[in-house]
């Protein structure tokens, strides 16, 4: 993970904590025995939904990525869950549905590789339908703010590229996806105003979650998945 | 008590005689003044659409140095008025500052004797841009005010019977040409870039020269353009940039250019009238075969047929998802509030 992936997600990291309350550590023991107690024990959670972003590689199977582009660009995803199966306080079952945008852009070079003024670029927009289980035995349970959530599904990504005003080309690669997450309960530092939320806007939880995930999609298409990726995120159930 | 009440009747009708004079004063004076209307209904080629006529009218240096027609209408001429007196400057609907011989708030432009009442349009070099004043002003945009007075004997008379005001401007200094212009390689996007320039700029221009054929070297050539000298006539609009922006994209295909060939590339810059100034340093551009990525990449690619579909698909995915999630708010908030 190089320097400036690690500065956004500090940065993001301490953004939610700081509008979510975190620094009035005073009161955490306190919000540990309020958090104890179900906030709402007849509340269904049957929606989740999912703000990520990270930075995404495609691996595209060739060396003129890296020499176009240079690297990795921000890939910012929104994914929106059902869940309308669950097993009490252990788990959830369901189906979600999402979809992201990134965009790379770099410099094109004459066919003998000397290098023009002109722009190439290329643009990605994965979308994707999963199967989703969430383990909320933890938090549910054992009072621990973890949730873990594990992913499958197909992947779709539309791809497109350009080169100066002219487009070069477009398609679609189809694929698997599989992502597993560790997502961070924000009830535990601060159960009123978690509790505000559900009362006003039906909200039950937000979470921070950090997501390990890859795709296949390429295909007889360009191949624009990746065998592991990450991104980070805000989410909230309701 | 008796001998008071024939001096009072005495004061009271001096008093009403002083009232109903000055009530008739008063009524000549707003009948007298400020009944004019003036209207600008056109400039000689001028393109409305991109300089509207409204007030306070802007005049360029080209409308000044071409002495371009005014087409007016003068509206609520008094009958019997013989003269329209047109004079600049600050309070001319006053006689103190048109008849002083030691300020010069006042400055008598010229008069319209021939017209009818009390409307009259005047057009077909009867009024030109000069006329009104303003062109020979070196400070960029400076304000003019028109007085256009109704009277009965042409500059000389001191009192008139209605006049109207015209706000105008003229900017008549052309915006200094930008710097640093560069150009570059490339075919359908090739960016030229520069430093703006300060002052009432609202636009560039980036003008190119003749084409140098590759057969001739491909060296770039100054193709009819000077820097520091209006764009010639030969040059080529290439392209404009509103506002500050600082660079634009050329399609040296569309500007006629072949692979390999080369062209001078210059910039100026246009103020709020539209006036242009000089050319910035010339650069240069040159149409090459640009590889971007896929062409870097090489090999064969399905470019699925399915992409309009899965376009729509994906619009419908974003859509299907926000109003998923917004129902499924909707639906919790609802219930959320029924059971408190």
């Amino acid at each position: 993970m190089s320097r400036r992936w690690m500065g956004i997600v500090v940065a993001f990291v301490a953004l939610s904590a700081g509008a979510l309350g975190l620094p009035k550590v005073a009161a955490a023991q306190d919000a540990v025995a309020e958090w104890s107690e179900p906030t709402s024990p007849d509340s269904p959670e049957r929606f989740a939904l999912e703000l990520r972003f990270g930075p995404y590689t495609p691996d595209t199977q060739d060396t003129a990525f890296d020499k176009v582009f240079g690297g990795s660009s921000l890939l910012i995803a929104g994914e929106f869950d059902v869940a309308p199966f669950r097993i009490a306080d252990v788990l959830t079952l369901g189906i979600g549905g999402g979809i992201g945008y990134v965009s790379y852009s770099g410099v094109a070079s004459t066919l003998d590789g000397t290098t023009t003024s002109e722009k190439t670029s290329l643009t990605l927009a994965p979308m994707n339908v999963l199967a989703v289980v969430r383990v909320i035995a933890l938090p549910r349970l054992l009072s621990i703010p973890l949730v873990f959530t594990g992913k499958l599904g197909l992947d779709l990504v539309y791809w497109s590229s350009s080169t100066g005003s002219a487009q070069q080309g477009e398609g679609v690669s189809p694929g698997l996806r599989w992502a597993v997450q560790g997502a961070l309960e924000l009830d535990f530092f601060e159960p009123r105003a978690a509790r505000a939320l559900d009362d006003e806007w039906g909200i039950n939880h937000s979470f921070l979650f950090f997501e390990l995930y890859g795709s296949s999609a390429g295909g007889s298409s360009l191949p624009v998945g990746t065998p592991l990726g990450w991104a980070t995120g805000l989410g909230f159930n309701f | 008590m008796l001998r008071v009440v024939p001096n009072m009747a005495r004061h009271v009708s001096t008093a009403l005689a002083v009232l109903s004079g000055s009530l008739a004063l008063l009524t000549f004076a707003s009948v007298g003044h400020a009944q004019l209307t003036v209207t600008v209904n056109a400039v000689q080629d001028r393109d409305v659409s991109t300089r509207p006529l409204t007030s306070p009218y802007l005049f360029s240096k080209v409308e000044c140095d071409g002495a371009k027609e005014l087409d007016l209408t003068i509206a609520g001429i008094p009958t019997g008025s013989s003269v329209l007196d047109f004079w600049s400057g600050t309070g001319c609907d006053q006689v103190e500052p048109r008849t002083s011989t030691t300020s010069s708030a006042c400055t008598y432009l010229f008069s319209l004797t021939s017209f009818s009442t009390p409307s009259a349009q005047f057009w077909g070099g009867e009024v030109t841009v000069p006329d009104l004043g303003g062109c020979t002003t070196t400070a960029d945009n400076t304000s003019v005010n028109i007085y256009i007075l109704a009277a009965t004997s042409e500059h000389t008379s001191e009192t008139i019977t209605s006049f109207a005001q015209l706000a105008t401007a003229f900017d008549v200094v052309a915006p200094a040409p930008p710097t640093g212009v560069t150009g570059g390689s490339g075919s359908s996007a090739v960016p030229v870039s520069w430093t703006g320039t300060t002052g009432t700029v609202n636009g560039y221009r980036v003008y190119v020269g003749s084409v140098t054929s590759s057969a001739e070297g491909g060296a770039c050539s100054a193709g009819g353009l000077v820097a520091g000298e209006a764009p010639p006539a030969s040059a080529t609009l290439a392209a404009t940039a509103s506002g500050t922006a600082g660079s634009v994209n050329l399609n040296l295909a569309t500007l006629g250019l072949a692979i390999g060939d080369s062209v001078s590339v210059g910039v100026v810059a246009r103020d709020t009238a539209l006036n242009e100034g000089v050319l910035s340093n010339l650069s240069c551009v040159t149409r090459v075969e640009t590889c971007g990525y896929l062409c870097q990449r090489g090999g064969t690619i399905s470019t699925c047929s399915a992409v309009p579909g899965a376009r729509r698909a994906g619009g419908a995915v974003g859509a299907a998802l926000a109003g998923l999630m917004l129902v499924g708010l909707g639906m919790r908030v609802r219930r959320s509030r029924s059971v408190r």
